[in-house]
């Protein structure tokens, strides 16, 4: 890798086609799982939830309470799975897919939660309380896809950003924090944020 | 496609984490259970779409490991001139490379180069009819790739020696690449890379 690094030091300005194709398309890189999933394979059901199913929880779970998060969860991937045939595998990403089911459970979930509230409110004579339910719901999966995304980096820019937004260190206090050199700093933190930003967008569908 | 997020976005998020959000959340167990009887109850009768295995996909069809190959090419006495460790990058490369390595040799060839694979770990099966095809780039001074030759296909279980085209310097040339192409008839490199490393002396 550091022989790779020297020749090849990870500025693509010139959109030349073989490096664009390869950074940023992650959407037509067609996974088998994926594919799989949809074609209704033995083991992909099962596959899929190993690989997203904490992902779609840590959503639920932070959007509901625990037993409704569990409940949306399974309802999650059992949905999916009966609506496979309308995932494609050549326009988004599965876990894009499942996320934005996710979202919309939840949403639906959230109203009803609300109507009821607002009847309760109603018979109390008081204001009902005016939640952005859809907005909420956006942020706190964008939040969980970061985070896992960010989980995701290799260990050495996954330390970096979290240095550098989590602990919000300066670029140099990073080189003095870990010893790595600056260029290496500013680079994990660059393409460790391209990668994330491409994970959130897949997620977005 | 996806509504467009700035770095600002991305880094907004992240200013807003806590080191506790970065703890993986074990999903109860009950929940798989659920999931499981709820759509066994629902048999899949699908036809599963079973793909034609060419001759290639049987080489290249679900990447499982090839285990090491060695190469038994070094045996013509031709001078080592310079190696390169090719690795796989995953913020780049295809996925199909994840668990793939590779050992490649410069070698003198009586006035002209050959580029030996001395030992590869390359993904044999994979779900789709593809070919891997080794490269030479010239990258420009920001790191680009300035020019790219093709120097063959490269069977998985039967490493060989690529003679490097005649005129292509690999000074120049010096960074090697190895990709998956699919069989669509284009010839240029298919942007999916799984393995790349820089030629270095010995």
């Amino acid at each position: 890798m550091i022989a790779l690094a020297d020749a090849m030091p990870g500025q693509r300005a010139a959109p030349i086609r073989y490096d664009r194709i390869v950074t940023t398309e992650p959407a037509s890189r067609v996974d088998s799982l994926d594919r799989e999933f949809t074609e209704g394979g033995d083991t992909a059901l099962k596959a899929a939830y190993e690989l997203h199913g904490s992902l779609i929880y840590a959503i639920c779970r932070r959007a509901l309470p625990s037993e409704r998060a569990a409940e949306v969860t399974q309802d999650v991937f059992i949905s999916a799975w009966k609506g496979r045939h309308q995932f494609d595998p050549t326009r988004g990403t599965l876990a894009g897919w499942l996320i934005g089911i996710t979202k919309r459970r939840i949403i639906d979930h959230l109203r009803s939660e609300r109507r009821h509230d607002d009847r309760r409110a109603d018979r109390r004579g008081g204001e009902p309380t005016e939640i952005p339910v859809e907005a909420r719901v956006e942020g706190v999966a964008d939040e969980i896809v970061v985070a896992d995304a960010l989980r995701s980096l290799p260990e050495r820019p996954r330390q970096v950003i979290q240095l550098a937004f989590l602990n919000d260190l300066t670029h140099h206090e990073i080189v003095e924090r870990t010893g790595l050199p600056l260029g290496t700093v500013k680079s994990d933190i660059r393409r460790g944020l391209l990668r994330i930003r491409e994970l959130l967008e897949s997620s977005h569908g | 496609m996806a509504d467009e997020i700035n770095f600002e976005e991305v880094e907004a998020i992240l200013r807003g984490l806590q080191p506790a959000d970065l703890e993986q959340m074990k999903p109860p167990a009950s929940i798989w259970n659920e999931i499981e009887s709820a759509t066994a109850a629902v048999p899949s009768r699908d036809h599963r779409f079973v793909r034609p295995l060419s001759i290639a996909a049987a080489l290249v069809a679900l990447v499982a490991g090839a285990g090491l190959v060695w190469s038994q090419v070094d045996d013509r006495g031709d001078e080592t001139l310079a190696t390169a460790t090719l690795t796989y990058d995953p913020e780049l490369f295809d996925r199909v490379g994840a668990e793939s390595s590779a050992d490649v040799a410069l070698l003198d060839n009586d006035g002209g180069y050959r580029i030996a694979v001395t030992a590869a770990d390359l993904p044999t099966t994979l779900d789709e009819v593809v070919d891997l095809e080794i490269w030479l780039i010239e990258p420009d001074d920001a790191g680009n790739v300035a020019r790219i030759v093709s120097l063959g296909l490269i069977d998985p279980n039967d490493l060989g020696s690529f003679d490097v085209p005649d005129g292509i310097d690999p000074d120049r040339y010096s960074v090697v690449d190895i990709s998956v192409e699919p069989r669509d008839g284009d010839e240029t490199h298919s942007g999916r890379s799984i393995l790349r490393g820089s030629l270095r002396t010995t």
